[in-house]
């Protein structure tokens, strides 16, 4: 049976979520499938990002594209917009389904837990290990970096921000249970792990 | 007495489908002893005419307003129409109700009504003003000017000698031909280009009808349909045509001076092709060195080294422009490396090394290495279809000519593989699409869909051949391809060719947005100009393959004949008149008229009507309205004015002046092309932006207009040449005037758009509404 596969669309409808085409991406509506933002694509060349393909979902209103983990693998160089011959914003309408997808909770693993880092550290990635200490110091700059690391105060206001954009509950982040940073890091690491391997698998399907 | 008649017309769905037609004739019961109304479902058919008969005979109808599509598409035949059944052309008014109203406003069918019913109250004002005008008989040159020797303009200039009038054909090359005899076949029929078209060459050289004058340009064209008078340069062509016997061979023999260019290998002293008609070498003095080489060789002295342009001036009744297109130049996409590799060519560059006359002999190589192809692939939509590249349309011939070329690589390099990259596949035309099949089940040439994104190109070591690798998506299956090809080919799209331009501003024609000329209606006027007495024809029109631009050449070669064929045209006069009671001889005038047609004689002024050109700038001018260009006098717009603000139903309400050339032909393509405006503008047409009085302008906003906008040709289209410049000068007095008044001068606002830009429009409509929306 594992030959057999339902792969169909049900349900035709060239709805274009409302939500996708506000801010001035009504040129979505220009596109014509010819692929040159996918051939043109350097994510594409690693990647089972087909930007052409996640046009053509986001235009015939498959909800499915926000769980398409496609979206996620744009590095946003714009290369594809530049080529476009129909000048569709190819990049920032990948953005914005992003911003659809996190707005439904439909955000990846992997980037779940980077922005619980971005919210315990005010990083994304932190740079305040010895590794990196030493090599700031290295180049005869001040060790730590004059961010967040360097005013852990400021880590509060981050917090008060996220808290007050209900960002915190979007991404499920669980404040640590005690002050002990170490402890709570070493599970977020491996949740990330294990995630990366998922999406490996998947690219391979 | 005056009875006014009234005539809705439905035009099926296209008027009614929006507009209460109901409404609007209840609207206009009310006054049955002056003013009758009735509808008809298509008034220009033959129905509707009959019923305009009936009605106007019944009610005396002594004055018609006509309320359907534009002027500019059935104005003359209703006029005509009129004339024939005993009321004045003159006295017919004409409500734009449905390019300028149900097209343009579908989706708000209460408020295009009531536009409709202030459109039509206006007009009914206007046209109670209206006067009979005199006719003038003008005698019709009965010759033809044909400019450009491609395909189209042979045939043009063959149909109209053919049926016994003469014809000057005017080719700027050394030798008429065109495009068509670099290519080796043309499609669908695998004909041989030049086999076709040499012969047709022969017979336009011989023809006892046609004066054929190569490397020759138009400089100047003045007058008007049947009158034209041109002003031609033969170019130096440093050879004499009589002496010259076309042996070519004796004189670039001993030519040591090679042209640039791979593909067309050429020498200083040179023929085109070895068919070319004429077949007189020219000699390219950028690049002649004068060593005398070619005189000393020629033994019929036919070498004029001290050859000087010669101008000439010629007359002719209607004007045939068939110059042609220009092959687009696509080294500005830097994707595809074009001039950065040697073995990524063009389709043009294609065509003659498949050619058995360009510099190969027919022959099919990689330019680098020599060696036939293994691996060939085709990208089509180069330079077409690209909204980046501001070229949106569709080249309509590069799907076509890239199967030609991929079926004759693959007959002359069986092993070589041929890829053809396509987005849509376009197999127009008769036999389009057995040509596409046949090359995939015959000639197993393979289609790949996919546009190709990008081009790289690898230099090898010092012998080697750089390497090409395109990149890809297969769309179908949803796959990333990249993969090694030894040559690509660029199927690049037309432009227009670039002096199209100045031809344009010479011959005072609409171009589209593009940069191609227009035609006067899309559909029903496919070879007519904007103006008329020209005649288009060919890819000078827009890109289009050989059998079309024939058929285009022929339809207007009979448009010509129908004006040589009259001895005498009726023309309506649209030149000044002048009320010389009214005149105050302030003289401000005769400044302003750029033709010569005011003069001043024993303290009068004194009308030259044969120079005036009717731009009615000298009017604007005139404070005591002593001069005037019928149905457009101060009295006559005034009278719109005070109509489209006493019945004002909108706010913010926008009162539009439109010039007859440019602006309201472009707002007329907004309605062809259904693009949407908001429905708070009324529309005055005038014949140039600058006529436009700066007092109607002010009395407008006086009145209870919110915002006023004037619209013309841009500044080097003007019909007139000069007009648009004056009225930017009217447009800085009116700020004056205005600032003096203390109104907001951004109530005012001054713009161009060509005939083609009816987007540009509905912008320009949209944004100035809101501005005025934002002030409120």
């Amino acid at each position: 049976m594992e030959y057999i596969k339902r792969n169909r669309i049900d349900k035709i409808s060239a709805k274009i979520s409302e939500e996708i085409v506000k801010d001035d991406l009504e040129l979505i509506r220009a596109c014509y499938q010819c692929g040159t933002c996918t051939g043109s694509c350097p994510s594409g060349r690693r990647t089972a990002l087909r930007t052409r393909a996640v046009i053509r979902k986001a235009l015939l209103g498959l909800d499915q594209v926000l769980d398409d983990p496609d979206i996620w693998l744009c590095s946003t160089c714009y290369t594809c917009f530049e080529r476009c011959p129909r000048q569709v914003p190819v990049t920032d309408i990948i953005i914005k389904l992003r911003n659809l997808a996190t707005q439904k909770g439909r955000i990846l693993a992997p980037h779940k837990s980077l922005t619980h880092l971005l919210i315990d550290t005010g990083h994304g990635v932190p740079i305040n290990d010895k590794k990196w200490n030493d090599l700031r110091e290295s180049y005869d700059l001040d060790p730590v970096p004059p961010t967040v690391h360097k005013y852990p105060s400021a880590v509060k206001e981050v917090q008060t921000l996220v808290k007050s954009l209900g960002f915190d509950k979007l991404v499920e982040y669980k404040p640590p249970v005690n002050t002990n940073s170490k402890k709570d890091e070493k599970p977020e690491k491996k949740e990330e792990k294990a995630t990366r391997k998922g999406r490996k698998s998947k690219i391979k399907k | 007495m005056e009875k006014i008649g009234l005539a809705i017309c439905h035009c099926g769905l296209n008027i009614a489908g929006v507009l209460d037609i109901k409404r609007i004739k209840n609207f206009f019961k009310k006054d049955p002893k002056n003013l009758y109304v009735f509808d008809e479902n298509y008034l220009c058919s033959d129905a509707g005419l009959k019923a305009i008969d009936d009605i106007v005979g019944e009610q005396k109808i002594t004055r018609v307003v006509i309320a359907a599509c534009s002027i500019k598409l059935h104005g003359d035949m209703f006029r005509e129409h009129f004339e024939k059944i005993g009321i004045s052309r003159d006295l017919v008014a004409f409500v734009n109700i449905r390019e300028q109203n149900s097209w343009v406003h579908t989706k708000e069918p209460a408020l295009a009504t009531q536009k409709a019913i202030e459109q039509i109250q206006a007009k009914i004002e206007y046209v109670k003003l209206l006067e009979p005008q005199e006719r003038v008989r003008v005698p019709v040159t009965q010759e033809a000017l044909v400019i450009g020797g491609g395909i189209a303009g042979i045939h043009g200039a063959l149909a109209i000698a053919n049926a016994g009038y003469h014809v000057y054909l005017v080719e700027k090359d050394s030798t008429i031909g065109g495009h068509m005899p670099l290519f080796d076949k043309t499609f669908p029929t695998m004909d041989c280009s030049i086999c076709i078209l040499g012969p047709i060459m022969n017979e336009v050289k011989e023809h006892p009808n046609i004066t054929l004058m190569t490397y020759t340009e138009v400089i100047d064209v003045s007058g008007y349909i049947g009158n034209f008078q041109v002003k031609i340069k033969k170019k130096a062509r440093y050879v004499d045509l009589e002496k010259c016997v076309g042996c070519f061979d004796l004189c670039r023999g001993v030519c040591d001076v090679e042209l640039p260019g791979r593909f067309f290998p050429m020498k200083a002293i040179d023929v085109k092709f070895p068919g070319a008609i004429p077949l007189v070498p020219v000699i390219n003095m950028d690049y002649c060195t004068g060593c005398g080489a070619c005189e000393l060789a020629c033994d019929r002295e036919a070498i004029i080294y001290d050859d000087k342009d010669a101008i000439e001036d010629i007359k002719v009744g209607a004007i045939l422009v068939a110059t042609g297109f220009k092959d687009f130049d696509p080294t500005g996409l830097r994707e595809y490396k074009y001039s950065l590799n040697p073995n990524i060519i063009t389709a043009l560059e294609m065509e003659r090394m498949l050619n058995p006359e360009g510099p190969t002999r027919g022959k099919i190589s990689v330019p680098s290495t020599g060696l036939p192809p293994k691996k060939v692939g085709f990208i089509l939509c180069v330079g077409s279809r690209n909204k980046n590249l501001n070229r949106e349309y569709c080249s309509n011939v590069c799907c076509m000519y890239s199967i030609k070329q991929a079926i004759l690589i693959k007959e002359r390099v069986p092993n070589c593989e041929v890829y053809v990259f396509y987005n849509d596949i376009r197999a127009n035309f008769k036999m389009g699409e057995n040509f596409y099949n046949r090359a995939r089940e015959e000639n197993h040439i393979h289609f790949q869909k996919g546009t190709v994104s990008d081009i790289q190109s690898i230099n090898g070591e010092e012998d080697d051949a750089p390497t090409i690798k395109l990149f890809a998506e297969d769309t179908m299956q949803g796959v990333r391809m990249e993969d090694e090809f030894d040559l690509v080919v660029l199927a690049t799209g037309m432009d227009p060719p670039d002096d199209t331009d100045k031809i344009a501003n010479m011959l005072n024609i609409s171009k589209d947005p593009y940069g191609f000329l227009m035609a006067s209606h899309l559909k029903v006027r496919p070879s007519q100009s904007s103006l008329h007495g020209i005649y288009l024809a060919g890819t000078i029109h827009g890109p289009k393959d050989i059998p079309s631009s024939i058929l285009q050449a022929e339809s207007a070669a009979v448009k010509i004949l129908s004006i040589l064929i009259k001895k005498e045209l009726e023309i309506a006069a649209v030149k000044v008149h002048l009320d010389e009671d009214k005149c105050d001889l302030c003289r401000l005038c005769l400044d302003v008229c750029d033709y010569q047609a005011l003069s001043i004689e024993n303290k009068k002024i004194v009308l030259n009507s044969a120079n005036c050109l009717g731009c009615g700038a000298c009017a604007a001018m005139c404070h005591t309205n002593a001069l005037w260009i019928p149905g457009f006098s101060s009295e006559q717009i005034e009278r719109q004015i005070d109509s489209y603000l006493a019945n004002k139903s909108q706010a913010p309400l926008i009162l539009a002046f439109l010039c007859n050339w440019c602006a309201y032909p472009g707002a007329d393509l907004a309605g062809t092309n259904k693009i949407q405006y908001p429905t708070n503008i009324r529309v005055i047409r005038v014949n140039c932006a600058g006529m436009v009085n700066p007092s109607w302008v002010v009395k407008a906003l006086l009145e209870g207009a919110d915002g006023v906008i004037v619209i013309g040709c841009y500044e080097q289209d003007c019909h007139f040449t000069s007009g648009f410049t004056k009225a930017k000068n009217w447009h800085e007095s009116t700020l004056a005037i205005l600032e003096e008044l203390n109104i907001d001068t951004n109530r005012i606002r001054l713009e161009n758009i060509s005939a083609g830009e009816g987007k540009k429009f509905a912008d320009i409509v949209f944004e100035f509404s809101n501005s005025l929306i934002k002030k409120k």
